[in-house]
């Protein structure tokens, strides 16, 4: 912090217009940052992060949005707020650029890859030739790592991590002062995520460039950034050096951000703090080191094989090939794995969803290969096998209260009446820490972390023998992940359940399983017991996996 | 995408053939007998019998229907009801024994007019509809958006036969502001030929811009919340600028293929409107022929109906997938 900051926000105040009048997003936020620094703004949705990124651009709709305060670029560059589109179209794209979260969403699908970074760089260099352009587009691929050849190529043609390469490589075409980047990684498998994030490091030191790094990920901020700016609810609660914020925060909610999400240093099982409640007793029995002694086995698959139907003439992807897992009774199984490993395939084949093309399933000694196409198998087996799904919007029916979702189960598979299903839908809200009071209410009136707890509710009416958990924690805020790791600890203690735990996140299967099984492209690499697998991996991919954790 | 081309091919003769088959089914199987039309009250049995026999009404159905399927291919020779020989060409649509001509040469003595009056109130739609869909978007949820809405719904609710007939009644008639509605064809007077079908087109246009307007209106509002745009005014694109490369491409290829569908739609309507409007083209023709149980040229119209919409359905295909990489023609 030697001259002036590259980029200095002073009281900056953002308020969207709704229907029901003025929202406040961001409240009186001031922060600098120096050439060549990396701040960390970091924080749970609904924190206004990206709002703030926005309002340095310009980008907010000014029929909807009022922004006040002060930004400014350099110690006397021209205040952004309030400037006329004229001043921010000079600004955005030459002395600030963007790097967005989703990069198939942020890149246009119509044009090329190399057409779009240079069209970045021809909107700032009038002068410049098409040809200069394109050669300058590509120089700017090689430098991110991707082969100059495939500048031609639309964004559907890359890979994720390649998309981000391009979308970082537009963003930093014109040699921006200041570079913000919102959740650059956030939608990106653990390995790209660990390279992304090192080029973005290592153009930040190259160029100079002051960069405010927008996320959600505690782990992100560690690996990254010099300093951090914590916010809540709009509003800026600490800021500091990231070393002394994530080791010895001042504020209470700064020290449960840090500690709510497991590291593959945490105590497996352990209680994890949460906003709420920072400081957790520690379980009164502590999760053993192994899995129970072996019981019997509950769920199996054998040498199992699925494939989806090609488009027309192309051939069958095959998406499961030769996987033998088994679930014994009172035993958490996680199966970890990339995007397209396979894993959320397997869940469907044990729920009985999906038709495998080879190999056996069986549950309790059954074979139940067949339940996804026989109504009656299928139905038997849902009455043990139950499912926690990952995004709690989307799999609860907004149209049904609360009663009527839970209670569904319970309707299709028991002969309870209306009353005694009330009681014992009561009885489940109370064991997910919901109440009675919820029972007619819509999913919509209820937070992501409340809806969790609503799903789990459901798929614990019928009291299953197996529940499967797809991702049940990964659209989840940290603290809030924190919370319903919690509960599904309380409720497989409490219940003996038998689990299959479905995560990309390696720190929290560790976390939360008994056992481990690593997928890789439809296969398995390597299965054992926690600590076996974690401690002292067999499998090269899994090492790979371990390291790339943050 | 020669691949595509061709297999589209396939694909509409197939259902051309199809509608040709259900088109002469329902009406030569209907009860009316054609050759006692043809032939006129005044013939008795055995006549009607003569007639029945030249114009190959006495084969089987199923050989009528090969031997029109031929016709379109191959063309051939017609018996005209005095048992007189005409040459049918290929692509031959059959002769109709009430206009004493083939059907595809009364089609074509009157398609300049359909087609005219289509492509008029084509540029009409996309004009009006285009453009207050724009205005309406970018300018949503004030007045503009408001009052453009309005209108396109008094549009969409009013119906050509209502509007036709008052607009005819107060521009024309009382106030003399248009010509009445006549046909020159083009290359003899442009400019006659625009002033006789303009009443025509502002009547058309209106009634089917407001599915376009409001087409227009959502997919551009859907549009604009994309990453990418945002993205590009990230870059420091101009307003303008980004809503032309990014919004514009993005939203249109709906309105591409719904451009493709009314094309058929304005040839399926145009009976109505040149009723309406007095003027003399294929769907007046068409029209004539089911009163008059003209039965080739029944079947010749709604041939070349479907025709129009199997085309130009597939033409918007090709376009879309020529505006957006991601669509593969499979």
């Amino acid at each position: 912090m030697s001259r002036q900051p590259a980029l200095r926000v002073r009281d900056l105040t953002v308020t969207f217009g709704t229907a029901r009048g003025p929202v406040p997003a961001v409240r009186d936020i001031s922060f600098d940052v120096a050439p060549g620094e990396v701040l960390g703004l970091v924080g749970e949705s609904g924190s206004g992060k990206s709002t703030i990124g926005l309002a340095a651009l310009g980008l907010h709709d000014p029929a909807r949005t009022r922004v006040e305060g002060s930004i400014r670029l350099g110690g006397d560059g021209p205040e952004l707020v309030g400037a006329p589109e004229a001043v921010l179209k000079r600004v955005r794209g030459a002395k600030a650029a963007m790097v967005f979260q989703d990069a198939l969403d942020a890149l246009s699908p119509y044009h090329t890859i190399g057409a779009q970074i240079a069209e970045a760089y021809r909107v700032h260099h009038p002068q410049a030739s098409r040809k200069e352009a394109l050669r300058r587009a590509a120089a700017m691929l090689e430098r991110v790592g991707i082969p100059a050849a495939r500048a031609s190529d639309h964004p559907h043609h890359l890979s994720g991590g390649m998309r981000q390469r391009v979308v970082i490589a537009m963003a930093l075409v014109n040699d921006p002062d200041v570079l913000i980047a919102d959740e650059p990684t956030t939608a990106l498998d653990a390995r790209v995520q660990r390279q992304i994030l090192d080029l973005i490091r290592e153009l930040q030191a190259e160029t100079g460039t002051a960069m405010v790094l927008i996320t959600h990920d505690v782990g992100v901020v560690a690996a990254t950034c010099h300093r951090m700016l914590v916010l809540r609810a709009g509003e800026a609660l600490e800021e500091g050096p990231t070393a002394r914020l994530l080791t010895s925060a001042a504020h209470p909610y700064t020290r449960a951000l840090v500690q709510a999400a497991p590291t593959l240093r945490t105590p497996p099982g352990s209680r994890l703090p949460t906003v709420e409640d920072p400081e957790p007793k520690p379980r009164a029995k502590a999760r053993p080191r192994t899995a129970p002694a072996p019981a019997g086995v509950l769920a199996e698959v054998r040498d199992l094989r699925v494939d989806y139907p090609g488009r027309r003439r192309s051939r069958p992807h095959t998406a499961v090939d030769g996987v033998s897992l088994r679930v014994r009774h009172g035993e958490t199984l996680g199966l970890v794995g990339e995007s397209g490993s396979g894993k959320s395939t397997i869940a469907r084949v044990l729920a009985g969803l999906r038709r495998p093309t080879g190999g056996e399933v069986r549950f309790d000694g059954r074979d139940i290969s067949g339940a996804a196409t026989n109504a009656r198998l299928r139905r038997e087996l849902s009455r043990d096998v139950q499912l926690v799904f990952q995004d709690p919007y989307a799999s609860l029916n907004p149209r049904r209260t609360v009663e009527q979702i839970v209670t569904t189960p319970l309707r299709v598979h028991t002969d309870l009446d209306a009353a005694r299903r009330r009681d014992r839908a009561v009885e489940l809200l109370e064991q997910v820490g919901l109440s009675a009071a919820h029972l007619s209410r819509h999913p919509h009136e209820f937070s992501g972390g409340q809806r969790q707890r609503i799903g789990i509710a459901r798929a614990l009416a019928v009291r299953p023998r197996l529940v499967i958990a797809d991702e049940p924690v990964s659209a989840l805020d940290v603290s809030v992940q924190a919370q319903v790791l919690n509960l599904l600890m309380d409720l497989r203690e409490e219940l003996g359940l038998s689990l299959l735990f479905i995560s990309h996140d390696l720190a929290v299967v560790r976390h939360f399983c008994d056992r481990i099984a690593v997928l890789k492209d439809g296969g398995l690499v390597e299965t054992g017991p926690r600590d076996t697998v974690f401690d002292t991996p067999s499998a090269a991919y899994t090492k790979e996996l371990l390291a790339a954790v943050l | 995408m020669t691949r595509y081309l061709l297999r589209r091919a396939a694909q509409a003769v197939a259902v051309l053939l199809a509608i040709t088959a259900l088109a002469f089914a329902l009406f030569y199987a209907a009860p009316s007998d054609p050759a006692l039309i043809a032939c006129g009250p005044k013939c008795d049995t055995a006549q009607v019998e003569a007639v029945r026999a030249s114009m190959g009404l006495d084969q089987p159905l199923l050989a009528q229907f090969l031997d029109y399927v031929g016709g379109i291919v191959t063309g051939r020779t017609i018996a005209d009801v005095d048992g007189t020989p005409i040459p049918c060409p290929a692509p031959c649509l059959g002769y109709s024994y009430t206009l004493h001509q083939p059907v595809l040469a009364a089609i074509a003595d009157r398609l300049p007019v359909t087609v005219s009056l289509a492509a008029g109130a084509l540029t009409v739609i996309l004009v009006l509809g285009i453009g207050s869909g724009l205005a309406a978007a970018l300018r949503r949820g004030r007045a503009t958006d408001r009052l453009l809405s309005g209108f396109s719904l008094l549009g969409a609710s009013v119906q050509i036969y209502f509007l036709g007939y008052v607009l005819q009644f107060l521009l024309v008639y009382s106030t003399g502001l248009f010509p009445l509605p006549h046909y020159v064809p083009f290359a003899a007077h442009p400019a006659q030929w625009a002033l006789g079908l303009l009443l025509p087109w502002l009547v058309l246009g209106f009634v089917n811009a407001a599915v376009f307007a409001r087409l227009t209106r959502s997919q551009l509002l859907e549009t604009m919340h994309h990453g990418y745009v945002r993205t590009a005014r990230a870059k420091g694109l101009g307003t303008l600028r980004t809503h032309l490369r990014y919004t514009a491409r993005g939203a249109a290829g709906p309105l591409v293929q719904l451009l493709g569908l009314e094309v058929g739609a304005l040839f399926g309507g145009a009976f109505i409107t040149e009723t309406v409007f007095g003027l003399g083209g294929v769907g007046k023709l068409a029209v004539d022929a089911v009163n008059g149980n003209d039965l080739p040229t029944v079947v010749g119209t709604v041939l070349l109906a479907a025709f129009f919409v199997v085309v130009f359905v597939a033409v918007a295909d090709v376009v879309v997938a020529w505006l957006d990489p991601r669509v593969r023609l499979a």
